[in-house]
């Protein structure tokens, strides 16, 4: 098994979830964004609101989802993690006995070629 | 090209595949969101359990039949993939418990069965590194026999002990087709990588053998 095995499913796997969380990330909206539409439907509506009132709940509320959203991504990431983390350091394990196995292998193997030429 | 290259190859090429797929083609689930998506990697690395150690299982029994040193080997090489998936299996649950079910532990039938399993195949390798020669082959094929009866009865565990948190067998999953598509091509990903390091975990079991005999034949000279 080649040694830079663990390292290329590492470099594809952290490729492949940058882009998705380069997809996932939440909208970033800020608070003048969300006050402007507030008022914006609120204009619409003709209705008698307080508009700063509205605005703070509507802001507090997409601070909290996106909160939640950042928690649920948290235990994603950490299960692919941990997922990778442990095949990465399994195959590393074999790598390095196989590797090992292969030099003394040659080493006995050259030995004997040479105790065999010598008699 | 090695037989190894061949079926590495195709391992990486599915994983690749696999994880596009969880992470840009399945729907994000509505009631778990996107914690969901541990489901594709932890239930098809359970399933890979189950056919690692079927695996060990099966080759022990052969061993026990035909006295073949061949046997032993893949037996034992699958019983240290299934640990492995296992150890996935036994990580990733809790990572998901803890926003599914608000704890990252709980004695559970199937956790708690998952957990008797895996410590009973390492009870399976602490057998094999205490004895040598054909004792060492024998008593661990007999382990890797009862050990396997484990396996139905984590499987069936939450029938049996009317466990609540896991869905039992007849649970009929209400799976959009993207997902049950990403659900089989991680399984299908996760069952070619355990034959691809089954295959050189028994190539490594060969040159060990190997090893052996020219060091034996040394010391005969």
């Amino acid at each position: 098994m080649n040694k830079g095995a663990p390292i290329i499913v590492g470099v594809i796997f952290l490729t492949l979830f940058g882009l998705f969380l380069g997809g996932q990330v939440p909208i970033a909206i800020t608070q003048d964004e969300v006050l402007a539409a507030v008022n914006d439907t609120i204009a619409e509506m003709h209705a008698q609101v307080d508009e700063i009132e509205v605005g703070q709940v509507v802001s507090k509320s997409i601070e909290k989802l996106e909160e939640r959203q950042k928690r649920r991504l948290k235990f994603l990431v950490s299960a692919y993690f941990v997922i990778w983390l442990v095949f990465s350091l399994y195959v590393l394990r074999i790598a390095r006995a196989q590797s090992r196995l292969r030099q003394r292998l040659d080493q006995l193997e050259s030995h004997a070629k040479r105790s065999g030429d010598s008699t | 090209m090695k037989l190894s290259q061949v079926v590495g190859t195709i391992a990486m090429a599915f994983l690749f595949l696999a994880i596009y797929l969880v992470f840009s083609y399945a729907p994000i689930e509505t009631t778990m969101l996107e914690v969901q998506k541990i489901f594709y990697f932890h239930v098809s690395s359970a399933l890979t359990v189950f056919l690692a150690f079927g695996v060990t299982c099966l080759f022990s029994l052969l061993y026990l039949i035909k006295r073949n040193d061949k046997f032993d080997m893949v037996a034992a090489a699958s019983a240290e993939l299934g640990i492995v998936f296992c150890t996935i299996v036994l990580l990733t649950g809790p990572i998901w418990a803890k926003p599914a079910w608000n704890t990252w532990w709980n004695w559970e039938p199937r956790l708690t069965s998952t957990l008797i399993l895996w410590l009973m195949y390492i009870g399976y390798f602490i057998l094999r590194s205490a004895l040598t020669g054909e004792k060492k082959k024998v008593y661990s094929a007999v382990l890797g026999i009862l050990a396997f009866l484990d396996v139905p009865i984590v499987y069936f565990s939450v029938e049996i002990w009317q466990g609540n948190l896991h869905p039992d067998t007849n649970t009929k999953w209400n799976l959009a087709p993207e997902m049950v598509t990403t659900w089989m091509l991680s399984w299908l990903a996760l069952t070619v990588v355990y034959v691809f390091v089954l295959v050189v975990r028994y190539e490594m079991e060969r040159l060990k053998t190997r090893l052996e005999i020219i060091q034996y034949q040394q010391m005969g000279e």
